[in-house]
C-alpha cells in the first residue's frame, strides 16, 4: 500500500529532525523528575511514576498534525494536494504515524532509563504488555489529530479547539494522574469517554498489571479507533464537498 | 512615555482586528485552566497536601503564574518573532526608527489567548481571597515581576540567534520548560533542584516566592522578588544589546 | 554648505563562515570555524548635496544594499568615514533616525492587520511629532499620494502597489530631510511603478528632501533621479548626471520606421537592423558612424514612412556597456 511507503519517508525524515527529537526527550525528562518527585513525596508506589513515564512518552511523541494540516488547508496547498492519485488525508496520516513512530523510538529509550534512575526500580512487568497497546493508542491519538486539522475548513484557527481536546485528554485519560485518584463516579464516567482507553486504559499496567484490562482496553481501543476513521472518512467527504463550492 | 503607551495601544488593537479568532482563544485558554485546575482540585481531595502544600496553594500559584503569563503575552508576543527576525535580518527596520530596538520588536504581537490567562488569574486571586485591599498590590507586584521574568527568559534565549542561527525552537522549548516548573508544589523539591529553581531557571520567583508573599508579607521576600525581576530585566537587556552589536556588525552575510 | 551624504573610503568586509567540508573539515570547524572574507563595499567616495536625487545602481551584490544600510545606521563599516545631515550614522545612530526616512521594498513598517492610519498614529509618537503638524503633514502626503479612500482598510487587504503608497507615506511624515528608499518598486506592475517614480520625485522637489534611490530598475533611475552612482563589485564605477550617460556611454539611437513598402532595405555603415516585421523595421544606428540625418534621407529615398521614431536606447542597455567597461 501506498501509505506503507508514505510512513516510511516521513520516518526516515523524522530520524534527521533529531533536534526535534531532543528537545522533546529533555522535557520528557524534566516531567519525569518533577512527577517522581511528587509521587515520592505522598509515598506513593515507584509503578506510578512508571506510569507516568509511559503516559508521557507517548504524548510527547505525538506529531503536530492538526497544526500541519491547518496550515495546509490556510494556505491553499492542500487543493492541489488533492488533486494527487493518493488520498490526502491518509497520507498526512501516514506521515504522521511514520515521524512519530520514529519520535516514541527515540525518546522511549530516554524515558525508560530516567524512570528506572529516578525510581530505583526496574520497569515493572505490566510495562511490557502495555507496548503494544501503547502503539494502538499512538496511531489513534494521530486520527484524533487529523479530525482536528481538517476542521480549519470550517473553523479557520483550530489551535483553542486543539487545547480543550487536548485537556480533556489529560484529565479523561490519567496523563499525570492515575484515574485512581479520582472519586468513584467520575472513575466510572470517564471509561464511557475515547479518553479513558487512551491512556490509562494501559499505562495502568504498570501498577495493575492484568492480561483482562489489556484485553479489554484492546478492544475498546479498537472500538474507537473504527468509530474514528469512520468519523474521519466522513468529516474529509465533506471538507472535500467545500473545497469544490469554494474552489480552494 | 506618549510612545510606549501609543505602542502598546496599537499592538492591542492589531490583536483585536480578527475578532472571530480573538474570543475564541481567550475564552478557550481560560476554559483550558480550568480544567487544569480542577484536575489539581480532584488531585488534593484524594491525598490531602503534599508535605503541607495544600489546595489552596495551588490555586495561588496559578493565579500567580496564570497572571503572568496573561500580561506577558499580551504585551509582549512579538518576542516569539525576534530569533527568526534576527536570522532573516528582520531587525533593519527597527534600526531605522529612533526608538528601542527589543522594545519594538516585543511590543509588535499580542497573543489573544493572554487575556484569557489573565482573567483566569484573576479569578483565582478572588477564589483564594487575595483580592482584599492588603494583599492586591502584592498580587499586582507579582504578576508584573512574573511578568518581566518571562520575557527576560524569552528574550535571552530568542537572542542567542545572534550567535547560533535561527533558535525559536530551543526558545519555544526554554519557555515551556519555566511554565512547567512554575506550577508544581514547591514541597516536592529539595536541594540542589531547588537552588535551581531560584537561580538559572527562575520559576521560584515566578510562583513559588509570590506564594509565600501572599500567606505572610515579608519585606525580604519582597526584595527578593523585585530584585528577582530586576535582575534578569538587566542581563536581557544586556545580552541583546551584545548580540545587536554583533548584527550590525554584519557577522551574516547581509 | 556642507553636503546631505558625505562618503569617503567607505569599506565593509564581511566575514564569512566556510561551510566544513568532509569528516576533518567538520572536526576543523569544531575548533576555529575557517573564514573567508568577503568585501562588500571597497572605498567608495562620494557627495550628495542636499536636495538631490541620486539612483545607486547596480548588479546584485555590487555593495548597494550594504552601502544603504550603513549610511542608515544599521551596519557599522570595517573603514572609512561616512556623515548624513552631518551625523554618523552609526554612532548616532536614533539622533539620525529622526531625521532620515526609509523604505525598504521588500519589508514594511505598516501594521499588517490595522488600516494605515493606525500606523500613522503610532509614527507621529515613534518621532515625537506634535498633534498639529502631524496632521497637517498627513493631509499635504495623503493628498499628494491619493491614499485617502485606502486609509480605513487594513493594510493586508490593499494591493503592493496601493500598500507600497502608502508606505512611502508613512516614511514621509515626520518630514526626513533624506529618504533612503531600497527596491521600492520591486513587484510592482508597470502603471503602479511609473505613479510612485513621479510621486516620490515630486513630493522630493516639494519639500526639498534629498533621495538616494536603490534599484535594478534602471526605469527608477530615470524618472525619479537626476545622477547616478553605479556600484560593481563594492567600487563605485561612475558618478555622473544621468543626462551625460546617455550622451558620453552610447552614441547608439534606435530608428523605428513604419514604411509604405512591406520592407526596405539599407546598407548603411554603423546601421543594424533588430527587427523586421511587414511594414515595420527598427534599426540600430551607430551615430558616428552615420548620422541619424542620413538615416533618414536613406530611408525616405528608399520608400515612403508612414511613421518615423528616434529614441535612446534602453538605459538597461548603457547600464550593462559601464559594468562590461569595468571587467
Amino acid at each position: 500500500m501506498k501509505q506503507i511507503a508514505i510512513a516510511a519517508l516521513a520516518a526516515r525524515h523524522a530520524l534527521h529532525a533529531r533536534g526535534e527529537a531532543l528537545a522533546r526527550a529533555v522535557f520528557y525528562l524534566a516531567i519525569l523528575l518533577i512527577l517522581s518527585r511528587l509521587w515520592h513525596a505522598l509515598g506513593a508506589p515507584s509503578s506510578y511514576v512508571w506510569y507516568v513515564a509511559l503516559t508521557e512518552w507517548v504524548v510527547l511523541a505525538m506529531p503536530l498534525l492538526s497544526l500541519d494540516i491547518e496550515d495546509d488547508i490556510r494556505r491553499g496547498d492542500i487543493a492541489y494536494r488533492i488533486a494527487r492519485p493518493v488520498s490526502y488525508l491518509w497520507t498526512k496520516v501516514a506521515e504522521g504515524f511514520g515521524s512519530g513512530l520514529v519520535r516514541l523510538f527515540l525518546i522511549g529509550g530516554a524515558g525508560g532509563a530516567a524512570a528506572w534512575i529516578l525510581t530505583g526500580t526496574p520497569p515493572p512487568r505490566g510495562v511490557l504488555l502495555s507496548l503494544p497497546l501503547a502503539t494502538l493508542s499512538f496511531f489513534l491519538l494521530v486520527l484524533w489529530q487529523a479530525a482536528i486539522g481538517l476542521m480549519a475548513f470550517w473553523i479557520g484557527d483550530t489551535q483553542p479547539l486543539f487545547w480543550i481536546w487536548q485537556k480533556l485528554f489529560f484529565f479523561l485519560g490519567g496523563l499525570l494522574f492515575p484515574l485512581e485518584v479520582y472519586p468513584e463516579w467520575l472513575q466510572r464516567a470517564a471509561q464511557f469517554t475515547p479518553f479513558a482507553p487512551l491512556l490509562h486504559g494501559w499505562a495502568r499496567l504498570a501498577f495493575a498489571p492484568d492480561p483482562a484490562v489489556a484485553a479489554r482496553t484492546a478492544l475498546l481501543l479498537l472500538g474507537w479507533g473504527v468509530a474514528l476513521v469512520a468519523f474521519l472518512s466522513w468529516l474529509y467527504r465533506r471538507a472535500l464537498a467545500v473545497l469544490d463550492v469554494n474552489g480552494g | 512615555m506618549r510612545y510606549l503607551g501609543a505602542l502598546l495601544l496599537t499592538n492591542l488593537k492589531a490583536s483585536v482586528a480578527l475578532r472571530g479568532a480573538f474570543w475564541a482563544r481567550a475564552v478557550f485558554m481560560a476554559l483550558n485552566n480550568v480544567i487544569m485546575l480542577v484536575l489539581w482540585l480532584l488531585f488534593f481531595r484524594h491525598y490531602g497536601d503534599v508535605r503541607g502544600w495544600r489546595a489552596v496553594d495551588t490555586v495561588t500559584i496559578y493565579a500567580v503564574a496564570a497572571s503572568a503569563f496573561g500580561i506577558a503575552v499580551v504585551l509582549g508576543h512579538g518576542v516569539n518573532d525576534l530569533a527568526r527576525r534576527i536570522h532573516e535580518g528582520g531587525l533593519d527596520a527597527f534600526l531605522t526608527q529612533p526608538k528601542d530596538v527589543l522594545l519594538q520588536c516585543v511590543a509588535s504581537k499580542s497573543e489573544a489567548s493572554g487575556w484569557g490567562d489573565l482573567f483566569s488569574g484573576v479569578v483565582l486571586f478572588a477564589v483564594a481571597g487575595f483580592l482584599a485591599p492588603a494583599t492586591l498590590p502584592i498580587c499586582l507586584v507579582t504578576a508584573v515581576s512574573g511578568a518581566a521574568i518571562f520575557l527576560s527568559w524569552n528574550v535571552m534565549f530568542h537572542s542567542l540567534a545572534f550567535w547560533l542561527g535561527d533558535t525559536t525552537s530551543v526558545s519555544r522549548q526554554a519557555w515551556h520548560f519555566l511554565i512547567l516548573f512554575s506550577l508544581y508544589p514547591s514541597t516536592i523539591f529539595g536541594g540542589w533542584l531547588k537552588l535551581l529553581l531560584f537561580t538559572a531557571l527562575p520559576a521560584g520567583f515566578i510562583g513559588y516566592l509570590p506564594v509565600d508573599l501572599l500567606h505572610r508579607f515579608s519585606w525580604g521576600t519582597l526584595l527578593a522578588v523585585l530584585g528577582a525581576a530586576a535582575a534578569y530585566v538587566a542581563l536581557a537587556a544586556l545580552v541583546f544589546r551584545l548580540g545587536l552589536r554583533r548584527y550590525q556588525s554584519g557577522s551574516r552575510f547581509a | 554648505m556642507s553636503g546631505a551624504i558625505e562618503v569617503e573610503s567607505l569599506r565593509k568586509v564581511f566575514r564569512v563562515r566556510e561551510r566544513p567540508k568532509g569528516f576533518r573539515g567538520a572536526l576543523r570547524y569544531l575548533v576555529r570555524p575557517p573564514t573567508r572574507d568577503v568585501v562588500a563595499v571597497d572605498g567608495v567616495r562620494f557627495r550628495i548635496e542636499p536636495g538631490e536625487r541620486v539612483a545607486f545602481v547596480g548588479p546584485n551584490g555590487a555593495g548597494k544594499s550594504t552601502t544603504i544600510k550603513m549610511l542608515a545606521g544599521i551596519l557599522h563599516p570595517t573603514g572609512g568615514i561616512a556623515r548624513v545631515l552631518g551625523f554618523v550614522p552609526w554612532a548616532e545612530r536614533k539622533r539620525l533616525a529622526y531625521r532620515i526616512g526609509t523604505v525598504f521594498g521588500q519589508r514594511t513598517q505598516l501594521w499588517y492587520h490595522l488600516p494605515a492610519r493606525d500606523t500613522f498614529a503610532l509614527l507621529a509618537r515613534v518621532y515625537d511629532q506634535d498633534d498639529a503638524t502631524h496632521a497637517r503633514r498627513r493631509a499635504e502626503l495623503v493628498e499628494a499620494f491619493g491614499v485617502g479612500r485606502l486609509l480605513d482598510t487594513p493594510v493586508r487587504q490593499l494591493s503592493l502597489g496601493e500598500r507600497m503608497r502608502c508606505e512611502i507615506v508613512a516614511s514621509l511624515l515626520h518630514a526626513p530631510h533624506v529618504l533612503f528608499l531600497d527596491e521600492p518598486t520591486i513587484g510592482l506592475d508597470v502603471t503602479a511603478k511609473a505613479v510612485i517614480r513621479d510621486l516620490v520625485r515630486d513630493t522630493s522637489r516639494r519639500d526639498g528632501s534629498t533621495v538616494l534611490l536603490t534599484s535594478h530598475d534602471t526605469g527608477d533611475m530615470e524618472r525619479v533621479c537626476d545622477r547616478v552612482l553605479v556600484i560593481h563589485n563594492g567600487r563605485l564605477l561612475l558618478d555622473r548626471p544621468i543626462a551625460d550617460l546617455r550622451r558620453t556611454y552610447i552614441r547608439r539611437k534606435v530608428v523605428t520606421l513604419l514604411t509604405a513598402d512591406e520592407r526596405i532595405a539599407l546598407a548603411l555603415p554603423g546601421v543594424t537592423v533588430t527587427e523586421t516585421a511587414p511594414h515595420r523595421t527598427v534599426l540600430e544606428v551607430d551615430v558616428d558612424k552615420t548620422p541619424i540625418e542620413a538615416v533618414v534621407q536613406a530611408a525616405l529615398r528608399a520608400t515612403r514612412l508612414r511613421d518615423l521614431t528616434v529614441e535612446d536606447p534602453p538605459m538597461e542597455e548603457i547600464v550593462q556597456a559601464i559594468y562590461a567597461s569595468a571587467r
